[in-house]
Formats: structure tokens, sequence, C-alpha cells
């Protein structure tokens, strides 16, 4: 399991990631993460809501109504330019970090999963 | 049957609550709900098991609106206002807040109960205090528990006398021959008797002095300024001073090695300061300004009763044993040995040792226990004053109570909240009373003579205080709590009445409790003041009034020329010299009949032909001495009544002889000439003693001048002009001989004042508590008030309508509390000898006390009640 801080600490490069490839709604963009991360990462699902209403008002993300095929009202959020920067700088300060683990680590990563 | 649209429904209810959560979060958080479950039942779920699993997913509701919230707001904590900060248990923030906010509306009521058990608090810690003081005593000395004083009670044919002194021989025989005595030491007070030091130009008369052996420090452990305690008393010439006397001597230069020049009884000897003591502790039982060597004439004396014997025991060691070896020890040294000899603790003789020649003013372990009863009576009148209150308020609480159990709230919710209520009500009242200690405490200093302070020494006293503000806190407020959440929401929220039958009932018996209290308090401060004002005018067989007595007159040559320099002054009556004071030391002795056998102990003053004159004593046969006959000088003895009485002798007494005194060789017999009327002598607490006066000018050591004037101040010059033209060698000091006598009764002084104070102030917290039930109780009858005003009552009729139920309770407590005090005050009065009878007034005084405080307390309420103008009474509510 990765720990609370660590996890809330990926959720925005993590969500704005996924909304790179295309705009999406809460539900989809959850049932992604635990895709993507077999299960190491989980929150209580509805915690995912808070973090994309702050997205929106820090203007990473644009959010829509749209209709569903089953005639439920979804909200889509999409990646804005703000979004896409505030991404490189994330994924670049990640990186970095990475680099410097992987370092220190060498090719011998003491962890099991 | 589970629905699954009429569930959702009911979950995004929930999600309603929270202020944080708008409509479209919810909808957004619906939709997610949905497709969960859709997937769910899609993977084989039925409805009602997918609907709780997508619930438990999407996780706790209050959880995720305080996430929302933290995501709008731009508080740093991002604590919604609807979460408790984190240190308080659940609800508890909401408790303290409706505590607050209740104590905002009624602040009268609430005032009323913080400042009474603020000030019953303050009452408490002065007390404990004192108290704790007291228990201190002599436990600052190392091994304490292992140090003992050795005492024994004289027996006579007569009875026994408990005396503190023991002879010289009796410390060195200790050590030396009883296995299990660690250490012995001798103090050799000086009596009564004044060391004249000199040092440079500063003289004085020292009475504080001290001789002690020279390990006295290996048992009473004390702090060295200066020099080195553990060898300063190996010179004989050597003297020890404490820090405030050295101070007194020196000032500023260093004391040690320098040289007093000392005097007593004539006897010159200069002596070398080899160390500086620290000031002995107050919660000491004895207490010096000198300590000095024990003179090496002292021999191994077994029948000279003057020293007093500590000792220390070797750990483990049981004291019963050594007492028995004691006891032998006497028996082998003293023929036919008869006195009963035992040990006290050091840490008791404080509280428990009331001999005869204690070493200082020794407390008294009842008044502990009658201080701590007030403090408790106190505490259990302000704590009654809440619980009256709390109750009597509870149906303006009832409401409250309805809406929180019908939005769920359990009784046991209810009773945590009423219990935080009281208990903030009480820990704000130990803080006001903490204000109340700190701005006091130097009156109580003075009122109790001593020098407490609250913050360096009695730390551990304020937690437990703080423990027992909680407890109050919690014993006043669990039966408002009880009942207080045992009101039904349906009857209350219809408006329906709760029964208060009960409560009236529990009501009045509290306050009648209260007046029991009061009364009883009221009782005793009336005895005790009635006593004390016995013992002020009590006739004490001789003029005490108008008496300066100057002490240091010994060995005077020029005794004549001095009285009669002074009696020519005309603010002077009369002088005289004698060898002790009435009220102060006198020598003792023992004579018998020509042909009894037993001997009766006799206290006796050697006296000049003026002193009969000078005191007023009157003589009821014979005379007084006279310069007519020569042979008065030898042998002539005027006895008190009581000493003929008790020796058996029948009228005519003058011209009759008894034994003075006897060993092998001679017998020497005194013949009385005179016998005075009864005097006293001691304090009143004690039964009258025999006394006799003879004569011998050399034992003369106190003057006595009676002056005959309102003009003291000249008078005293005049007499201390004459003293210093004829002796310039001695300071004149001087005391009024009224004074020194009412110094016998100096503690039970302190006693009635620090009673009587005690008691006003707990009468002044009834009547807090009275006052406020009072208004209450009005508050709720101005309809019926104003209804029967309109009928025709007079404001008379309503004014005793509101005290006729207060009157009844006032007698109803009267008639417990007046039974139960004299049964107690009766008691205290048998410690004294010569005692006032408690009369009928002071049980109709307690009474008239009661009913006029009770009815000035609530006088104002009830005329300004009856005075009201009905139709603002009936429109009320």
């Amino acid at each position: 399991m990765i720990s609370k801080n660590l996890a809330a600490a990926s959720t925005k490069p993590l969500i704005l990631t996924i909304l790179r490839g295309g705009e999406n709604y809460g539900y989809q963009i959850i049932q992604r993460v635990k895709e993507l991360s077999g299960g190491q990462l989980e929150w209580a699902d509805g915690m995912l809501y808070p973090v994309l209403h702050k997205l929106e008002k820090d203007g990473f993300v644009s959010t829509s109504w749209k209709l569903s095929d089953e005639g439920r009202r979804r909200k889509y959020y999409q990646i804005t330019d703000l979004g896409r920067k505030e991404l490189e700088k994330d994924m670049k300060q990640w990186m970095s970090v990475h680099s410097v683990m992987l370092k220190l680590w060498g090719n011998n990563p003491a962890f099991e999963s | 049957m589970f629905n699954l649209e009429k569930e959702i429904n009911k979950w995004k209810k929930s999600l309603r609550k929270s202020q944080a959560l708008e409509d479209g979060y919810i909808e957004e958080l619906e939709s997610h709900l949905r497709d969960e479950i859709e997937k769910e039942i899609a993977l084989g779920l039925s409805a009602e098991e997918a609907f709780i699993k997508a619930k438990t997913s999407l996780g706790n509701s209050e959880k995720l609106a305080g996430e929302y919230y933290k995501s709008d707001t731009k508080l740093i904590s991002g604590r919604p206002p609807w979460h408790e900060p984190v240190w308080v248990p659940s609800l508890f923030y909401n408790y303290f807040k409706i505590a607050i906010r209740n104590f905002k509306r009624h602040f009268g009521y609430s005032m009323i109960n913080v400042g009474g058990l603020a000030i019953g608090f303050a009452v408490c810690i002065f007390i404990m205090m004192y108290i704790k003081f007291e228990l201190s005593y002599d436990k600052h000395f190392d091994d304490s528990e292992r140090i003992h004083r050795v005492v024994k009670d004289f027996v006579f044919e007569s009875g026994t006398v408990p005396d503190a002194t023991t002879p010289p021989a009796l410390g060195p025989a200790i050590l030396r021959e009883i296995p299990g005595v660690e250490n012995a030491v001798r103090i050799f007070p000086t009596w009564g008797s004044k060391f004249l030091f000199k040092y440079g130009d500063e003289k004085f008369y020292e009475e504080n002095v001290l001789r002690v052996d020279t390990n006295f420090f290996e048992i009473f452990s004390s702090i060295a300024i200066s020099g080195n305690i553990e060898s300063a008393l190996n010179n004989q010439n050597a003297i020890i001073l404490t820090k405030s006397s050295a101070q007194k001597y020196f000032g500023n230069e260093d004391p040690l090695n320098k040289i007093i020049s000392t005097e007593f009884f004539g006897n010159k000897i200069d002596r070398v300061v080899t160390a500086v003591v620290k000031d002995v502790p107050s919660n000491t039982h004895f207490d010096y300004d000198f300590l000095i060597p024990m003179p090496s004439r002292i021999g191994e004396v077994w029948g000279w009763y003057n020293f007093y014997t500590y000792i220390k025991l070797n750990e483990n060691i049981s004291v019963k044993n050594i007492e028995n070896k004691i006891i032998d020890l006497f028996k082998s040294n003293v023929t036919d040995f008869r006195n009963i000899v035992y040990t006290q603790n050091l840490e008791d003789i404080h509280l428990k040792s009331h001999l005869k020649w204690e070493l200082g003013n020794n407390g008294d372990i009842n008044h502990v226990y009658v201080f701590a009863s007030i403090a408790l009576l106190v505490i259990i009148i302000a704590a009654i004053n809440y619980i009256n209150l709390a109750t009597a308020k509870s149906t303006n609480r009832a409401k409250e109570v309805g809406i929180r159990k019908v939005s769920g709230a359990f009784r046991f919710s209810l009773i945590k909240q009423f219990l935080t209520e009281s208990i903030t009500i009480s820990l704000m009242s130990l803080i006001l009373s903490l204000a109340i200690v700190f701005l006091l405490l130097p009156y109580f200093n003075i009122l109790i003579e001593k020098k407490l302070s609250l913050f360096t020494d009695n730390v551990d006293l304020l937690l437990a205080m703080g423990a027992l503000s909680v407890l109050i806190g919690f014993a006043a407020g669990i039966y408002p709590a009880i009942f207080l959440s045992s009101f039904s929401p349906v009857h209350i929220l219809k408006g329906l009445k709760t029964s208060g039958n009960k409560l009236v009932w529990l009501r009045k018996g509290l306050v009648t409790l209260q007046f029991v209290i009061t009364v009883t308090l009221i009782f005793g401060t009336i005895v005790i003041t009635s006593q004390l004002n016995y013992i002020g005018n009590f006739d004490w067989g001789f003029d005490k009034e108008q008496v300066v007595v100057i002490p240091n007159a010994d060995n005077l040559n020029n005794l004549d020329a001095l009285k009669n320099e002074l009696n020519k002054s005309p603010f002077v009556k009369s002088s005289g010299f004698s060898s002790g004071v009435l009220g102060g030391l006198n020598w003792t002795t023992t004579i018998r009949a020509r042909e009894r056998e037993d001997e009766i102990q006799i206290n006796f003053q050697y006296v000049d032909y003026d002193f009969f004159n000078t005191l007023g004593i009157k003589i009821i046969e014979g005379r007084a001495f006279s310069r007519e006959f020569p042979s008065d000088t030898l042998n002539s003895v005027i006895l008190s009544e009581l000493a003929v009485k008790e020796l058996g002798l029948s009228k005519p007494w003058v011209g009759k002889d008894f034994i003075l005194s006897e060993n092998q060789d001679t017998t020497i017999y005194g013949r009385i000439i005179g016998v005075a009327k009864d005097f006293h002598f001691t304090s009143l607490k004690l039964a009258n003693k025999p006394f006799a006066f003879l004569m011998n000018d050399d034992q003369l050591s106190n003057l006595f001048v009676k002056i005959d004037t309102k003009d003291y101040n000249n008078a005293i010059s005049y007499v201390g002009n004459t003293w210093n033209a004829f002796l310039p060698d001695r300071p004149f000091e001087y005391y009024f001989l009224d004074n020194n006598l009412d110094r016998l009764h100096k503690a039970d002084l302190k006693f009635k004042d620090v009673f009587s104070i005690m008691t006003m102030i707990a009468i002044f917290i009834g009547c807090l508590g009275l006052f406020a039930l009072t208004a209450f109780t009005v508050e709720k009858r101005t309809k019926e008030i104003g209804v029967r005003k309109v009928l025709g009552a007079s404001a008379i009729s309503i004014v005793k309508l509101l005290s006729t139920e207060l009157l009844k309770t006032v007698i109803a407590a009267a008639l417990i509390a007046l039974p139960l005090g004299f049964y107690v005050m009766n008691n205290w009065l048998q410690n004294f000898a010569y005692k006032t009878e408690i009369s009928i007034n002071a049980f109709a005084l307690s009474i008239t006390a009661a009913v006029l405080i009770a009815l000035f307390t609530i006088s104002y309420l009830a005329v300004k009640a009856s005075l009201a103008n009905p139709i603002k009474s009936i429109k009320y509510e």
C-alpha cells in the first residue's frame, strides 16, 4: 500500500495525466486509477470529488455537464492549458525525485511487492 | 422489501445536512453511486448489497463534506465549524458552548453560583493551607520520624501533672546505656531569665537563647550560612547566631569570629561567634535566636527537671522498647521513682502535646478538625446553592432537552452535557477563588500570624483543589443532570408541565440543611464569643490593669531608693518587686502539713513589702508582709486560701506552720502570717492552684509599677527615665501585666476570630443562594401575585405569603441545629475550668439572628414583588 501522504501528493498529477488523454467523468477517472495502480493506490472513492473541485477552482480543469446514454447527467472534466503547464511542472519534480532515488538505490530497489 | 430509489433518496438527504455540499456536488456523487451500483449488480450482487457496497466505497459523508469545505475555505486549519477541534471529545465542544451561552443568558444567577462557590473554594484553600502548615511541623528535620522527645507525668498523691521537662542526667545516660539510640541531645532554655548581650554600642536583653549539647545539629539538622556547625559548639565560649540575630548585631559585617559580651545572673563571658545558621523555620515547635554550649558545670543530676531531652533512634527500633529501658534507667538512678515516663514523636509535638512547660506555643489538633469541618460545611452550602438553582431553572431547560432528545440525543449524552456545564461552572469558580486567595492572603496571614504562600509551598494543594473542584462540579451537577435528562420529549414539546413535586421537596430539604449548618455556626459563634467575653471580664483576684512590669530587675542593690524615686511621681501609685509574674513564670515546690504524709505542689514567689499593695491582692486573714515585723523575712509565708485548704488546715490559719522543705538532716517549717483571697495565675482552662509568698530580697527579679493615670506615654517615660538614671547599664524593657495575661488565651481568641469570620462567610454564601432561589420563585409566581392583587390582596399580605414558608424552614432548621450546637459547644466548653453557662439567650439569639438574616435576604424581593403593578404582572409571559 502507498502511504496516505504520498497518495495525497500524487493525486493531482495522476488526475491531470488521465485527463490529458481526453475528457472524462469522476467514476471513470477512479476506475482508471484503480486499474493503473493495480489496487496499490486506493482512496475512499468519494474523496476524489473534493480534489476535482479544488482543481477546477484553481483553473487546472474545466467542466461541463453532459447527458449519458442512460439518461443520467454526468459532469465531465477537461484539462486546461494552465493544467497542462502545472502537469509539466509536477512531472519534472516527480522525475527529479525519481532520478535521485534511482541513483541512491542503484538497480537494487529494496522493496518487495 | 428493499427499495433502491428510496434508499438513494435517504442517502442524498443525509448529504444535504452538510452546509458544504451543494446540490451540484451531490448530483455528481449520486451519479457516481449509481454507476457503482450498476456495475456491482452486473457482477451479480443484489440491489441492497450493491447499494451498501457503493455507499461504503464512497466514504463517510461527513468526512467528504469536510474535504469539500477544505477546498472552499481560506482557513488554514480547514476545520469546518460543525467539527469539534481534534483535542475535544465529540460533542463536548458543543456542550461547552451551550454552557457559556447559558451562563451569559442567566448572568445574575450564574454569578451567584460562581461567586458563592468561589468564596467557598477560597475558604477551603485558606483552611487547607493552614492545615497543611500545621501538619508540616518539624518534618523539615532529617529523619524526623526517628526523633522523639522524652517527657513524663509527675505523680503526686493529689494527681498527675504532665510535664515536658527532664533532668540533665537523662540524655547522656540514655546515650551511654541504651543500645538502639543513635543520639541524644539536651536543650536548656533560660526559663524566662534574660541574657544581656553587648557588641559595640548594640546592647540587648535576649531571652531566646538555648543552651544545647554539642551534637544539637546531629538531631536538629539546620542549614549553616557560615562557619562549620558540626564543630561550632565545641568551644565552651562559642555562640551561634541565626541569620536575623546576626543582622541585628552585625548588620552587613561578617559576624564570624566576632566577640559578643554576655552577662547572665552576674556571670560575664565573652563569646565568639562560631557559626551563623538559617532562621529556625516557623513550622518548628521551638524557636531560638542564639545557641550556646551547655555549661560544663551541669553534672549528672537526676532531680533537676529543667531540661528537654530529645533522642534519635536507629532505624527499625521500636520506641516502646526504648521507653521501657528509659523507665528502668530512671528507676536505677532515682529511689522511689513514681513518675510516668513516655516519649513523643517529634512530628506529633506541635499538634498533640499540651504538657506543662512546652518549649513553644503549640497548636491544637482539635482546631485542625474544627476548621476542616468548617471548610467542608462551607463547600456543602455552596454546592447546595448550585443544585437548588439548577433544579429550579430546570423547566427553562426542558425545551432544550426535548429538542436534543428528538434529534437523537441519548440520555447518557444529556447527562454528560449537564455535568460538563456544572464542572465548567466549578472550574470557573476555582479560577475566581484563586484570585480571591491571592488578594486576601496577606490579611489571612495577619489573622493566623503565619507566613503562608500560595505558589511556593502549596502547588500540590492547588492540584488537589483542581481535582476537588471537578469533584464538586460532578457532585453538584449529577442530580440536576439525571433529573433534567429524564424528561420525556413528548411531554415537554406538547407543553405539558413535568411534575416538580419531588423537586420542591428536595429544594426545601437542601435549604433546610443550609439553615441547619448556618444556625449551628451562629450558635457556635455566640457561645465562643460569650466564653471569651467571660474570660475577658474574669475577676483574676488582683489588679491587672495599669500595671507595668519591668522584667530585668534581678540583683539590684538599691531597691528601696528606686521604689521611692518612682513613687514620687504623681503618675505612680505604688511599686513593688517579686521573683515571678502572675500569669507568667513562677517557681514551684512541694510542701506538706505537719501531720500528713501527702505533699502538695505549690507555686510560689519571693516578694517585697510593697508587692501586695501594688497588685491589690486581698488578705482575708492575718496580714501582708510588713517592715514592722523584722521576722517576716524568715520563713514567714502568706498562703492562698486554696493552699491552706489543700494542706487540710483549719481556721484560724494564722500562726500555724507546715513543712516548707525537708531532707535527711533538717526540716524547715513555714509559718503562716496571712492568708490571701484566692486569685488566678494560669490559663482559665486549668483549675486554680495553690500559691505561696515568701520574702527574699536576693531572688527579686521583676519590678511592678502600678500607675494611676490615663496618660500612659508620660507615665512610661517617667518610669523609663528613672530606671535609666538608676541603672544606666540595663536597657529599659517593660510590658503591661494585663497584656501578659491576655497571652494565656491568645490561641482561643484567634480561634474565635477565625471561627466567626468563617461563620460570616458561610452565612453570606447561604444568603446568596437563598436570594437567587427566592428571586426565581418570585419570578415564577409573578402572575399569581398579580391576580391576588387584583382580587384585593394587600402588599403586606403578599410579603407575608412570600415569607411564611421561609420562616417555617428556618424554625425547623433551628430545631435540628440547636440541640446539635448545644452538644458540640458544651463539649468545647469542657476545655475550660472556668466557663460561662450556655444561657437560654444564646438559643434565642441564634434563632432570631437566623430569622432576621433570612427575612433580610428576601425582603427586597418580597417587597418589590408586593408593590409591582398587577397589570404588568398579569401581562407577564
